[in-house]
């Protein structure tokens, strides 16, 4: 940060604060999230039920709609959106400190691309959902580990080498997505191929939680953990070194814990684009680029940003909007207001 | 100061993992009052409610079902897609059942039925028809009566007409349907292969079922429902196994001598006969290029249902051998809407029904006219 600029809550109390204040809207948009919905249900049945259902293991008669719709449908939609907003905050301000470039975002690795190629083939290939959602994660596993190796493979080249080669795979990888779709029946699987790549969270349970939730609780507090370490991948590689990190390592770590939070996403939800770009730009800007502080604060701000995203998406229309069009919209003109702040000022990350 | 996020995000995770890992569940998925239990073809049991709350269709078989149903009552939501082609003034499914223009279709998307299931909780029918993977589960786990239907790979046997009508009868709660059906629709071949008698010469037959937009034709094999019909017809189907794209270039190479377009791919035959490439082609130069009938049910790809499979092979068997088989389709297609739907139909509708304007131009098309 440079002496004279200032962010919005600087130093530690403001971040905390802003982040307990971004805690409360999220709670909130979360019980006004699960009163949203074609099926009306009164404030006062979401509060009689959350309040009177065991929460785990809870079992119910088929014939309580108010139950079901609740517990059933909008629960674990909220609940998925909130840990993919999250889990794309998170990873794309790890990668931007990483690779010290504002612009790029957790897709960069290859692994969206990749993960959507796996569903693609899934469906196509006529394998149960929870056998989409696995080859899903397999195949954006593969991805990143396919860029991962193929960069080692020219060292000198740097973080610019790993986004070229996470560009290039990214590209193949949507070249045989195009295939597949060119390979399925119109009639049957180029539909659910179609609107599974378009992104949505309306096939959401509780499996999905659980499998987004996986990934959260263990690459999160990782992520976290590794804060400090990541403001010192935002310095040069020589002072890097000589503050004690092992940079290479470090950097295949974060990009580790990334690709297992976007392909769990992704596994579930399709492609979300421009949330794991953006957020951590306005994050930034709010609690300044130390990544103790930013981290959380994307986070948050993915899962109100995202929640908020989702709400839209099932109410704007009769129908459920997909997800992609509304983040793609707003994050697309965002990009272009942050590309030109970056040739006016330049980024500053220290 | 990390420590605390972190903290946090392991505690928010773990409550999450384990909501997902024992998530909340039915236990109790049968309707209150009475019911019966039926399975589906996938033979899950189904608990439908007595009396019957209605049918809601997101599977390609809406043709089927009211073919045994024989009325629009006990459809109460129908996918989007399959509303747009009975929703216009020329829909003689409309006309024979009226009540299925007041159908709210927006309950689905057209890519995605489960996208809406707080409309389909509303809406509560008394089974859903649908295809199985990722269109049936969703709504299963909700405790809704799902009807599945497999996505069928590779060649679906002509059995599965009379499965399918059979499944709509255990639904419906009705018998005896299935079985007119099944038999009038054996009869039907029987006849044509009576009339037909043993054809040595069989025209090379194309399909094309889409036209895509680099300008090729995804086409019908022989490894197929659809290329046993045209076998059946007195033809055959192209080379390839199952369905393939061909460009216009392997068009060429194959040279049809027939070529027969669904509504599906938007095409006349003026445009084949139009377009310089395919000057060459023996079906172009004998002028034996038609747009496939749609039926009485308008549906988008074939006339592909237990009633009207039967006459399709009868329409081919009449243009390809003429020499052999008598005139009489449109008294056939008139007695048969009059003894499966009540409905008398007129000659301008079986003149659309027959795409007589669109194939005004091809070879021995007039045998068709009034």
């Amino acid at each position: 940060m440079s002496s004279k600029e200032k962010w919005i809550f600087d130093g530690w109390v403001g971040s905390v604060a802003f982040n307990l204040v971004l805690l409360t809207v999220l709670f909130t948009l979360l019980l006004v999230s699960l009163k949203i919905g074609r099926y009306p249900v009164s404030v006062g049945q979401i509060v009689h039920i959350l309040a009177s259902t065991p929460f785990l293991n809870a079992k119910r008669d088929g014939t309580n709609t108010v139950w079901i719709v609740l517990e059933l449908i909008r629960l674990p939609r909220v609940l998925v959106v909130c840990l993919c907003g999250a889990a794309l905050g998170m990873s794309g301000a790890a990668m931007q400190g990483t690779f010290r470039n504002p612009l790029v975002g957790p897709e960069i690795t290859g692994v969206t691309a990749a993960a959507s190629f796996g569903g693609a083939l899934g469906i196509l290939l006529g394998f149960s959902p929870l056998g989409t959602v696995a080859s899903a994660f397999a195949w954006g596993m593969v991805g990143t580990a396919g860029t991962l190796l193929v960069s080692s493979l020219a060292p000198r080249s740097g973080t610019l080498g790993f986004i070229l080669v996470g560009v290039i795979l990214g590209a193949l990888f949507s070249a045989l997505v195009g295939l597949v779709e060119s390979l399925a029946d119109p009639a049957t699987s180029l539909p659910n191929i179609v609107y599974w790549l378009l992104g949505g969270f309306g096939s959401a349970d509780y499996r999905s939680v659980a499998i987004v939730a996986g990934a959260v609780s263990v690459a999160g507090p990782l992520l976290l953990l590794l804060s400090w370490r990541i403001n010192l991948l935002s310095l040069s590689q020589t002072d890097a070194q000589s503050l004690g990190a092992n940079v290479t390592a470090l950097r295949w770590g974060v990009v580790a814990l990334v690709t297992l939070l976007v392909a769990a996403q992704v596994s579930v939800s399709g492609g979300v684009g421009w949330v794991g770009f953006v957020i951590p730009h306005f994050a930034r800007m709010i609690v300044g680029p130390e990544h103790s502080r930013l981290l959380p604060t994307s986070a948050g701000l993915g899962a109100v940003y995202l929640l908020t995203m989702d709400d839209l998406a099932r109410t704007l229309s009769r129908q459920d909007i997909p997800i992609s069009l509304l983040t793609a919209s707003i994050g697309a003109p965002l990009f272009i207001v942050f590309f030109w702040r970056l040739q006016i000022r330049g980024w500053s990350r220290d | 100061m990390a420590q605390a996020p972190a903290v946090f995000c392991v505690c928010f995770g773990g409550v999450c993992l384990m909501l997902g890992l024992f998530p909340p569940g039915l236990s109790h998925v049968a309707p209150n009052g009475p019911f019966r239990t039926v399975l589906d073809p996938s033979g899950k049991p189904v608990a439908i409610a007595s009396p019957y709350g209605g049918s809601a269709f997101f599977a390609p078989f809406l043709q089927e079902y009211l073919l045994v149903s024989q009325e629009t009552g006990s459809v109460v939501a129908m996918s989007a897609s399959d509303f747009r082609y009975i929703n216009h003034e020329d829909s003689l499914l409309a006309k024979i059942y009226p009540g299925l223009l007041h159908l709210n279709e927006s309950i689905s998307r057209r890519f995605s039925p489960a996208g809406n299931l707080e409309a389909m909780l509303q809406l509560r029918p008394g089974a859903i028809f649908a295809y199985s993977l990722s269109y049936a589960e969703p709504l299963r786990r909700l405790g809704l009566p799902v009807i599945s239907f497999p996505i069928i790979r590779g060649k679906i046997p002509q059995s599965d007409y009379y499965r399918h009508a059979l499944q709509y009868e255990r639904v419906l709660g009705i018998t005896g349907r299935a079985d007119e059906l099944w038999k009038r629709f054996q009869a039907g071949f029987a006849r044509l292969k009576a009339e037909l008698g043993d054809v040595t010469v069989r025209p090379r037959v194309m399909l094309a079922l889409t036209k895509q937009p680099d300008n090729s034709f995804q086409v019908v094999g022989g490894g197929e429902l659809l290329g046993d019909f045209l076998y059946l017809a007195g033809g055959r189907a192209l080379d390839n196994a199952g369905r393939a794209f061909l460009n216009p270039e392997q068009v060429m190479m194959q040279n049809p001598d027939v070529i027969l377009l669904l509504s599906l791919t938007e095409l006349s035959p003026a445009d084949f006969y139009s377009d310089p490439r395919f000057a060459s082609l023996s079906a172009v130069r004998s002028r034996r290029v038609y747009k496939v009938p749609t039926g009485i049910l308008d549906s988008q790809t074939f006339p592909n249902n237990i009633v009207e499979s039967p006459l399709f092979c009868e329409w081919l068997a009449e243009l390809i051998h003429p020499e052999v088989m008598p005139r009489d389709l449109r008294p056939v297609i008139r007695s048969t809407y009059a003894a499966v739907f009540g409905y008398t139909i007129s000659n301008p509708e079986l003149d659309r029904i027959l795409s007589l304007n669109a194939n005004a131009a091809s070879m021995g098309y007039r045998r068709f006219e009034q």
